[in-house]
């Protein structure tokens, strides 16, 4: 019985790698909330309905959904941040919900559900903010006997087989119903491997074999899982450093974690806290043999902060290269997202990210070529997992006065050009995935020749909008658009599952 | 020459039983196997660190199981954890999170780690029972 000690379990719930201030309410928080623009930037971080969103059409803005573009979009987000004026301690703890866009020849119709999370429940019932998260203190008489007592289970999606798992990366995926939607519970992958912790960003290579990780201070739990999602194997590797990593990359023949120099240095939860920003360290990326864990590199490169990844692939030398979206601090994880369920942001250009392409050379040497190109929510064309790619997606440009991005852009690698639309001051641009255009209707398997289709939050509109562009050509804009009925909350990641 | 004697009186007379009561634990909402392993606890210097006053195996085949301890009366604490697997020990995942369901008396909780004493702490001056859900 000695083993059930507290190191344990706060090893395990503050090191997993998730995000308390007095809440104000909005009104407190009101002056820099409202800008020069025509909305309220706020209604991304809205509580929204706790019974969820009924089916409903979207109205058609323009165009017509393109032909072979068939299937649902699914987005996780957090989407309950505060009781009355008990509110959450950062955006990444807002409890996660689903909101479900079916794309057909006829329209396209949402519904939204919460995920049905022990989190979520306990809070419901108690009115209150009681569960300790990634940046948010919780009240020290709550029951947590688990770290998926804690999974806001908000930040990502993954479509396996007939369900969809909502995904948080300090704990198991939440499984759920594709199609209704209801929740089924954490998904255990092998009973000696209940709750341990599964990334927001799980990569799927063009077999189907799905490649996940957990991280817990300078060790990391590899999953490797059949394309139907079940076991195939596991094992703990040791990492160069304890620094928080939200995301990785997989290439066709490796694993490569970026290891930022931001690094758990006690165990007191929020688990944000917990975190520290050590300049003068490199980022060190490790680089395992996916078919022997023990065959491993590191590279190091000068200080920089990232969530989130594109893709990798590997050159016929073996040169590894990858995008990531790179910030110079973390201030915005570790400060202005928790502004921001506050109602209060702060723009500060340290925080933005650009679009970078990291190459990892064979013998040792490591470079970053560094864009100018302000960029968060990178995609690229899942059907190629870990090998050349050209084209990253992602959202950009960012304003004094509101948070979000109010740019939709690609970047083409081989050719060094851009190609963008700007939704305006009053859109705020969210994550766009790609779509490739299916051979019955003439697709060519050719990279980008498709579609991307993502969601907007219009402002002035206070309403989610949802556009699908020509993957080709952004500069002319959607070839299609629809207006939903609501304002729903700002989400994270998505997946698109083609029909 | 005395002295061995007499610190061995004197711990056997600290050894007999003061008025035995019948602690009678029960446990509810078990899975039907494998066993339950139960610590019991006299006072919160052991419970927070020393050795159970009594351990005792119940095995599970139903969806409750019982045991009963007698002992002197006191303040107790009870730890138990369901082993289902029947490995003889609790399991843990390779974060060192607990895989097999434990539970404390009073249906006692902890936060991020077991329940603390002054919640799990019960008194035996008399036939006594603990119910504990898993």
């Amino acid at each position: 019985m000695t083993d059930l000690s507290r190191r344990s379990f706060l090893s395990a719930v503050t090191g997993a790698g998730l995000m308390a201030a007095a809440p104000k309410s909005w009104a407190a928080a009101a002056p820099s909330a409202l800008s020069k623009f025509g909305g309220d930037w706020r209604l991304g971080v809205a509580n929204a309905p706790a019974g969820g969103y009924a089916p409903s059409a979207l109205t058609r803005l323009h165009g017509q959904m393109p032909k072979g573009l068939s299937g649902t979009l699914y987005r996780n987000g957090p989407g309950w941040f505060r009781y009355g004026d008990d509110v959450t301690g950062h955006w990444f703890d807002g409890d996660g919900m689903i909101q479900k866009y079916d794309l057909t020849a006829a329209g396209v119709c949402h519904t939204g559900r919460f995920v049905d999370t022990v989190k979520h429940r306990v809070e419901q019932k108690a009115q209150a903010i009681v569960m300790p998260g990634f940046g948010t203190k919780g009240r020290a008489d709550t029951p947590v006997t688990s770290n998926d007592d804690v999974n806001a289970a908000n930040t990502s999606v993954l479509r396996v087989g007939d369900e969809l798992w909502a995904l948080w990366e300090g704990g198991s995926p939440y499984r759920l119903d594709a199609q209704t939607l209801l929740t089924r519970g954490p998904k255990t992958f092998r009973d000696d491997l209940k709750g341990m912790a599964f990334l927001a960003h799980p990569k799927v290579e063009p077999s189907g074999r799905i490649w996940s990780a957990g991280f817990m201070g300078a060790r990391a739990w590899i999953w490797q899982l059949s394309p139907s999602g079940e076991m195939e194997q596991g094992a703990i590797i040791d990492l160069p450093a304890a620094g928080y990593a939200h995301d990785w990359v997989v290439s066709e023949r490796y694993l490569i974690l970026p290891m930022q120099p931001w690094v758990a240095k006690t165990r007191t939860p929020p688990f944000v806290d917990t975190l520290v920003w050590e300049a003068d360290q490199p980022i060190r990326i490790l680089v395992v043999d996916k078919t022997d864990f023990s065959k491993r590199r590191l590279y190091e490169l000068p200080a920089a902060t990232y969530f989130h990844t594109g893709d990798a692939w590997e050159d016929r030398d073996g040169t590894i290269r990858f995008d990531v979206c790179l910030a110079k601090s973390p201030q915005f994880g570790a400060t202005g997202a928790r502004d921001l369920v506050k109602g209060i942001y702060k723009g500060d250009e340290h925080t933005e990210a650009h679009l970078a392409l990291i190459t990892l050379r064979p013998n040792g040497k490591a470079e970053m070529e560094l864009t100018t190109a302000s960029a968060e929510f990178p995609q690229t064309d899942h059907r190629v997992q870990g090998l050349r790619h050209d084209l990253v997606a992602h959202v950009g440009g960012y304003l004094k006065d509101r948070p979000g991005a109010h740019m939709l852009s690609t970047h083409n690698w081989r050719t060094g050009k851009s190609d963008t639309h700007d939704f305006g001051h009053d859109a705020i641009v969210e994550e766009a995935l790609f779509v490739p255009r299916p051979a019955t209707a003439g697709g060519t398997g050719k990279e980008a020749d498709g579609w991307f289709v993502g969601t907007v939050l219009n402002l002035k509109a206070k309403a989610t909008e949802l556009h699908v562009f020509d993957a080709g050509n952004l500069r002319d804009g959607p070839v299609a658009s629809w207006r939903s009925h609501h304002a729903t909350p700002l989400g994270f990641h998505g997946t698109f599952a083609q029909t | 020459m005395f002295k061995p004697l007499l610190i061995a009186a004197l711990l056997s007379a600290a050894a007999l039983p003061v008025a035995a009561e019948t602690l009678t634990v029960t446990f509810t909402k078990a899975q039907p196997k494998g066993a339950i392993m139960v610590a019991l606890y006299k006072g919160e210097d052991t419970y927070n660190g020393g050795k159970p006053v009594k351990a005792e195996t119940v095995t599970v085949t139903g969806d409750t199981a019982t045991v009963t301890f007698e002992v002197e009366p006191g303040q107790y604490g009870i730890k138990a954890f369901h082993d289902l697997n029947g490995n003889g020990k609790m399991d843990f995942n390779p974060f060192g999170m607990p895989t097999e369901p434990f539970a404390f008396s009073n249906n006692a909780v902890g936060r991020m780690g077991p329940a603390k004493w002054p919640d799990a702490a019960f008194d035996v001056s008399g036939p006594t029972v603990q119910n504990i859900a898993f």
